[in-house]
């Protein structure tokens, strides 16, 4: 070897040790400047009027005073594509601080945050207060964690015409509240009006109707009419169900047991429906049975498709990146069919840990946020990504200033939760985020089953599934 | 085919002779899995400079239409990720040189002394390192909010080292094993204690050997994601790769910003290994990662 060895170990040394030294410095050092949130690059843009403030103070920007010493409430919610959202929460909660010399501690997070909540759980350290949509209060109310917030949802649930059967059906369970309604989350069917216009086209008022359209409109294999989703992804259950309450079927009975029957003629029916317009109208993109959650987004993004059912997030992108597309796009209802046509939505709501120490302070904040007058002036500020909990609201001047939201509105007067008739209660989240129904898709249209056959594979597993859970609700 | 043909079909001809035919296909081969590989990186490089709008149009563009820096820019000036890149940083090098330092210490260790438990502590080395992530993080969250180390870089590093140390440790042992032991006896018979023939002859003979455990416990905690997830959770102490987790909020993908943040992620390790690359590949054919 030509290189002296002890050249080589003293460099080695030295380089290892300040190598060393200077990492430990700077991991042990506080964190620089703490800086702004990381901006999903570009959330969405606030839409283009100026949204109703929720009278923020000056201190609204900042850390919420508080008295040295004072009950810290933590609260974690998701970013949301909307940043107002989580906007005007702060600012809501940054006052109800100063008004009971509380602190609020706000943790936004990034997408994959339920690894980290389900850790805090596990070690005993949850935040106080925590956002939770659709099944996740009856998840969190099954496992023991959510405390009984009835005196704060009672106080209010008859107000302003009360809230959305949806809302209790979410939140509630047995008479009791487990959750603090936030808003309502609904999923229009975003549809490109410039294009129904070209052809003389209304919104169609039947499922025929629909498919006559749809088969006009598809250019294959540049242009699809319907953006199906029917992979196994959380859209292809909002797809599938709100279709299939059209035909008068539902995921679950109003007792909380299984809605589907091996012969169920609603069930066929939808399937019959949905292979059809795969196989035989070609006016689903092919692809769509392998689309993920964001690929109806990108399909109508890039214009690749005219109707797709999505919450907003969609609009939101158009309003910034595509604005004249935006213009050419209108909300509407599922297509009628002989049961009706219904609107889709969600509920989204907080829940507080049982773990809290402050879980006084935390209904407070709660409460602050959920009482009407000001639950009216948060939906107002974010300015259409959610719609309100209390019936009348919908009615308020706001839901009539744009076109845009002319079905929105009715979406929600028309609204079904995907666990409609009953709560979202366990079972219903576990065939839901398995994926069972994006299976029957699989099955129905990859292995070319015929809807009777898929629907009784689909209906052993899902009965499985809440035989398992019978008595553990 | 005749042996006429061979003639009137000169390619092919070509082809038979000497075995050429082999050289072509195992060059298609090469060229086949050579863009396997480069065709996701040139994806990602292309969409980072494409417009959003484009991105979106029916069709695929190889080269963007309109060229933008706009995702460089509101990733490096108007994001946390900058920070987040530098605590990767951080921790890597910290990570790295603990691992190296205490790998290289257990490894002579296990390989060269004798004592009670050596071959069970061997062993166990291995089920540590190959233990799933998955069912370790909640154990090592409680740990970590015990002794009050989440949420701090420090706590994380040392979270890293639940998988580097064992690894460098188990690489570090193959390559010390194939030492040989005269050397060390001679040092040994001159009066030389057992760290002198660790820091003086050990280590130096096995240069190599550590770029290569470096370089790989460097990727490993650069690209480490779960345990990063869990056990920082403020946005200051975040480390880059759940901040790219940021560049996605519900079914909304930035993928302009992702795919600069990504860009700009896989530089570092990148680099390591083109300085480093010399060392990886002689480490390998030395034995450095023979198990």
């Amino acid at each position: 070897m030509t290189v002296s060895p002890n050249l080589a170990r003293r460099r080695f040394l030295k380089l290892a040790l300040g190598g060393a030294a200077l990492g430990l410095l700077g991991a042990c050092a506080p964190a620089a400047a703490p800086t702004p949130t990381p901006a999903p690059a570009k959330p969405a843009e606030k839409p283009a009027e100026k949204p109703a403030q929720p009278t923020p103070t000056p201190a609204a920007q900042a850390k919420p005073a508080a008295p040295t010493g004072a009950k810290v409430i933590t609260i974690w919610r998701g970013t949301d594509y909307s940043p107002l959202v989580n906007q005007g929460l702060r600012e809501f909660w940054t006052r109800y601080a100063q008004e009971a010399k509380v602190e609020i501690n706000f943790e936004e997070k990034s997408g994959q945050w339920m690894d980290q909540l389900n850790a805090a759980v596990q070690a005993g350290t949850p935040p106080d207060i925590v956002a939770a949509f659709d099944y996740q209060v009856q998840y969190w109310r099954g496992q023991g964690q959510a405390i009984d917030v009835s005196d704060v949802v009672a106080k209010y649930k008859n107000a302003m015409g009360g809230l959305f059967d949806y809302v209790v059906a979410t939140v509630g369970w047995q008479g009791k509240f487990y959750g603090v309604p936030l808003a309502v989350n609904a999923w229009p069917f975003h549809v490109r009006q410039d294009l129904m216009d070209k052809h003389g086209f209304k919104w169609a008022q039947s499922w025929d109707e629909f498919r006559r359209q749809g088969k006009e409109l598809t250019r294959a294999p540049q242009f699809y009419a319907y953006g199906y989703c029917l992979g196994k992804i959380n859209d292809t259950n909002n797809h599938f169900l709100g279709t299939l309450w059209t035909f008068g079927g539902a995921l679950q009975k109003e007792d909380g047991s299984l809605g589907a029957s091996a012969n169920d003629p609603a069930w066929l029916e939808a399937l019959r429906l949905t292979k059809v317009m795969y196989e035989e109208d070609k006016i689903i993109p092919p692809g769509a049975i392998n689309w993920t959650d964001a690929d109806n987004n990108n399909a109508y993004q890039g214009e690749q498709i005219a109707w797709t059912s999505n919450p907003t997030s969609i609009y939101t992108w158009l309003e910034k990146n595509k604005p004249e597309l935006a213009k050419a796009t209108k909300f509407y209802p599922y297509p009628k069919g002989p049961a009706g046509s219904f609107g889709q939505v969600d509920v989204w709501s907080h829940i507080i840990f049982k773990a809290s120490k402050v879980q006084e302070e935390a209904k407070g904040a709660l409460e602050y946020v959920f009482k009407p007058e000001n639950h009216a002036k948060y939906i107002e500020f974010v300015q259409g990504r959610f719609l309100p909990v209390y019936r009348e609201l919908v009615d308020a001047p706001f839901w009539k200033k744009s076109e845009v939201y002319a079905e929105y509105a009715n979406i929600a007067r028309n609204g079904r939760i995907m666990a409609h008739a009953a709560s979202p209660t366990a079972p219903y989240a576990e065939i839901t985020t398995t994926f069972l129904i994006g299976e029957m898709m699989q099955d129905l249209l990859v292995r070319k089953q015929k809807p009777e056959e898929a629907l009784a594979t689909f209906v052993k597993r899902a009965q499985a599934i809440y035989d398992k859970y019978k008595g553990q609700l | 085919m005749s042996e006429h043909g061979w003639r009137t079909w000169p390619v092919i001809g070509y082809l038979a002779r000497k075995n050429r035919g082999y050289y072509l296909l195992g060059y298609l081969i090469l060229l086949v899995y050579g863009l396997w590989t480069i065709l996701p990186i040139y994806w990602m490089l292309v969409t980072s400079v494409k417009s959003d709008a484009e991105m979106y149009t029916a069709g695929a563009n190889l080269l963007p239409v309109t060229f933008t820096l706009s995702h460089y820019y509101s990733t490096f000036f108007q994001s946390a990720f900058p920070r987040q890149l530098l605590n990767s940083f951080i921790v890597s090098t910290t990570t790295t040189l603990m691992a190296v330092v205490f790998g290289a210490m257990a490894g002579y260790a296990l390989t060269r002394l004798r004592f009670l438990g050596r071959t069970v502590i061997a062993r166990l080395l291995v089920y540590s390192y190959l233990a799933p992530g998955s069912i370790l993080f909640i154990p090592i969250f409680a740990l970590m909010v015990m002794y009050g180390l989440w949420n701090t870089l420090h706590g994380l590093s040392l979270a890293y080292l639940t998988f580097t140390v064992p690894f460098c440790t188990w690489m570090l042992m193959g390559y010390f094993k194939s030492i040989p032991l005269e050397l060390e006896e001679a040092a040994l018979v001159d009066g030389a204690s057992r760290w002198t023939v660790l820091w003086r002859i050990v280590l130096p003979l096995s240069a190599p050997a550590l770029v290569v455990v470096a370089v790989f416990s460097f990727t490993n905690s650069w690209n480490e994601f779960l345990l990063a997830l869990v056990l920082v959770q403020k946005k200051e102490v975040m480390t880059a790769t759940v901040g790219l987790t940021f560049f996605q909020v519900a079914d909304l993908f930035f993928w302009g910003a992702m795919m600069a943040a990504s860009t700009v992620m896989a530089l570092p390790p990148l680099l390591l290994y083109i300085i480093g690359q010399r060392w990886v590949i002689s480490g390998w054919t030395l034995g450095a990662v023979k198990s």
